[in-house]
């Protein structure tokens, strides 16, 4: 029998989002990583209208170096029932959401904090590469062995395991520089009307995309996320805390994270071309599936962009085009906003700021309320996803208005 | 431009080969032997690349390798450019060859610009040195005679 409130209406522990919070983004935040992880964590906190001292959850990066009980001490938090890590850096950003969900929904947890906050302009520089091997200090493992087996050899950064896929992918599909220019044009032009944005006021034209210099071919820079010191949070709670808060809350249609065949950490180039990114496609059917959603219903979609190919992968893989005609769907306009599906609406990590997905879930969660800087008019269903990678993950927000 | 000079260590600073665990140390002993080695499963013969620690066909823990031909494919590549580390000579490319049916190896290549490098393109491994003297492996275009 269901347990109900004195109004009548059934109890419900169903996960909401609750609030959304950021710190600054910049190229020298003059503040330590926990710093920022702390303020970001309050700034979600007051946006959802929950005390920082309620927190009984936090959850992060496997590579963010702010520990969760470090955030509890500084909030005010008396204790947590909840603590855990998403895999390595970004695109398994919304497993962060998917674990303060299960955590909510078990009952383990009521009120969850997920947060990513690094200083990853004038600190660590993850575009620099990796040594001899992955970290540095720890003794050989199955994680360096992997490793071992790409960066000795040069390919030693993000841009170059991507640039390998990429390299493929435009064989295979006719792509060209100039289609992933297209990526990075509307990414700026979205970031150039964002005043939060590194690039606001500052967008590019192709010709300024061909340009821009040779990263590590066929990637140019202007195909490349930005580095940012910053921090993003998330709170997670119930919809009956949430609803008593006064929040303004989302639903949460559908997440999954999900890593495919043969998987390895951003460099899996063992697989068959028509499984080439097979975790994107194994999170893209869970995310439909578990919403009971499809393309058609989405109005705006954040697709994690630290490389431009790897949005054209996303737009196919989740269905918005064919397999290979991503190039058309893009070179079309139906990225921009008033496009068919504006994509990056914030400016995404390409003109936005690079906190490892986490600001393209705020993004989805202000266009969801529909209290975007670029807000898409009636704006329900916005769908979060990621490219291949550590592993993949994807979520489906949809307004809780009526 | 037809190889590196000797000595040259691509694509890099001079170094050692990396400090891996036991699990790996027969594929780098392989290159140390001037040698790209492709795992096979010991009790049913199955091969794989990155090596596994058990065969996910028989269930084997127990594994021998072959040493794969001087021929290969290009599955991709990239050239790097930027960002221009210490030791590192720029342009400088990678390849993901294609070394056996399904077996693809990372690797560095030359011309180190790219020049003549092609996804699909038929290309044969060459050998310099590391740091210490010992083989270190590059592929290279196979040019039509």
């Amino acid at each position: 029998m269901a347990v109900l409130h004195a109004s009548g209406r059934p109890v419900t522990r169903r996960a909401v989002i609750a609030g959304v919070g950021a710190t600054d983004f910049s190229v020298d935040s003059g503040r330590t990583e926990a710093v920022l992880a702390v303020q970001a964590t309050l700034a979600a906190l007051a946006d959802a209208n929950i005390l920082p001292s309620s927190v009984d959850g936090l959850i992060t990066f496997a590579a963010d170096t702010t520990p969760e009980v470090v955030v509890q001490r500084n909030i005010g938090a008396q204790g947590l029932n909840y603590t855990g890590r998403s895999q390595y850096g970004g695109t398994d950003h919304c497993s962060t959401i998917l674990q303060a969900k299960l955590a909510v929904e078990a009952g383990v947890a009521s009120r969850v904090v997920c947060y990513r906050a690094f200083n990853e302009r004038s600190g660590q520089r993850y575009g620099q590469g990796y040594g001899r091997g992955f970290g540095g200090t720890s003794a050989p493992n199955a994680e360096t062995d992997l490793f071992a087996m790409t960066v000795p050899f040069g390919l030693l950064n993000a841009a170059g395991w991507v640039a390998m896929y990429a390299q493929r992918y435009m064989w295979l599909t006719g792509t060209t520089s100039r289609d992933l220019a297209n990526v990075s044009v509307a990414a700026r032009a979205h970031a150039a009307t964002n005043p939060a944005a590194r690039f606001y006021g500052r967008p590019i034209t192709v010709d300024d995309h061909q340009a821009s210099k040779l990263i590590v071919e066929p990637l140019r820079l202007f195909d490349c996320c930005l580095e940012t010191d910053g921090g993003v949070a998330i709170v997670v709670t119930t919809e009956d805390i949430a609803r008593n808060a006064g929040s303004d809350y989302v639903h949460i249609a559908g997440v999954a994270s999900g890593s495919g065949v043969d998987q390895q950490m951003m460099a899996t180039y063992s697989r068959d071309d028509s499984v080439m990114f097979d975790e994107i496609d194994r999170v893209a059917r869970l995310v439909w599936e578990r919403s009971g959603l499809e393309p058609d219903d989405i109005d705006v979609a954040i697709l994690y962009d630290h490389f431009t190919p790897m949005v054209l992968a996303q737009l196919e893989a989740y269905g918005f085009c064919g397999r290979g005609e991503a190039k058309d769907f893009v070179a079309d306009g139906n990225i921009h906003l008033g496009g068919k599906l504006p994509v990056n609406t914030h400016g995404g990590q390409i003109g936005e700021a690079y906190i490892h997905g986490m600001n393209g879930i705020a993004e989805g969660v202000r266009q969801t309320r529909g209290t975007a800087v670029n807000q898409i008019a009636g704006a329900r269903t916005v769908l979060v996803s990621a490219p291949p990678g550590t592993p993949s993950s994807g979520l489906i927000l949809t307004s809780a208005a009526t | 431009m037809n190889a590196p000079a000797d000595g040259v260590v691509l694509n890099g600073p001079p170094r050692e080969h990396p400090d891996v665990t036991a699990d790996f140390a027969w594929w780098w002993d392989g290159i140390s032997a001037g040698e790209i080695r492709v795992q096979r499963c010991a009790d049913c013969g199955v091969t794989r690349h990155p090596p596994h620690v058990r065969c996910i066909q028989c269930g084997s823990f127990n594994y021998t390798w072959n040493t794969a031909g001087e021929r290969g494919r290009v599955y991709s590549y990239v050239t790097y450019h930027h960002p221009q580390l210490p030791g590192f000579t720029y342009p400088y490319t990678v390849g993901t060859i294609e070394v056996a049916p399904g077996i693809r190896v990372v690797a560095p290549m030359w011309p180190n610009d790219g020049t003549g490098i092609s996804v699909d393109g038929d290309v044969v491994v060459a050998w310099t040195t590391d740091m210490s003297g010992a083989p270190w492996p590059y592929y290279t275009p196979v040019v039509a005679r």
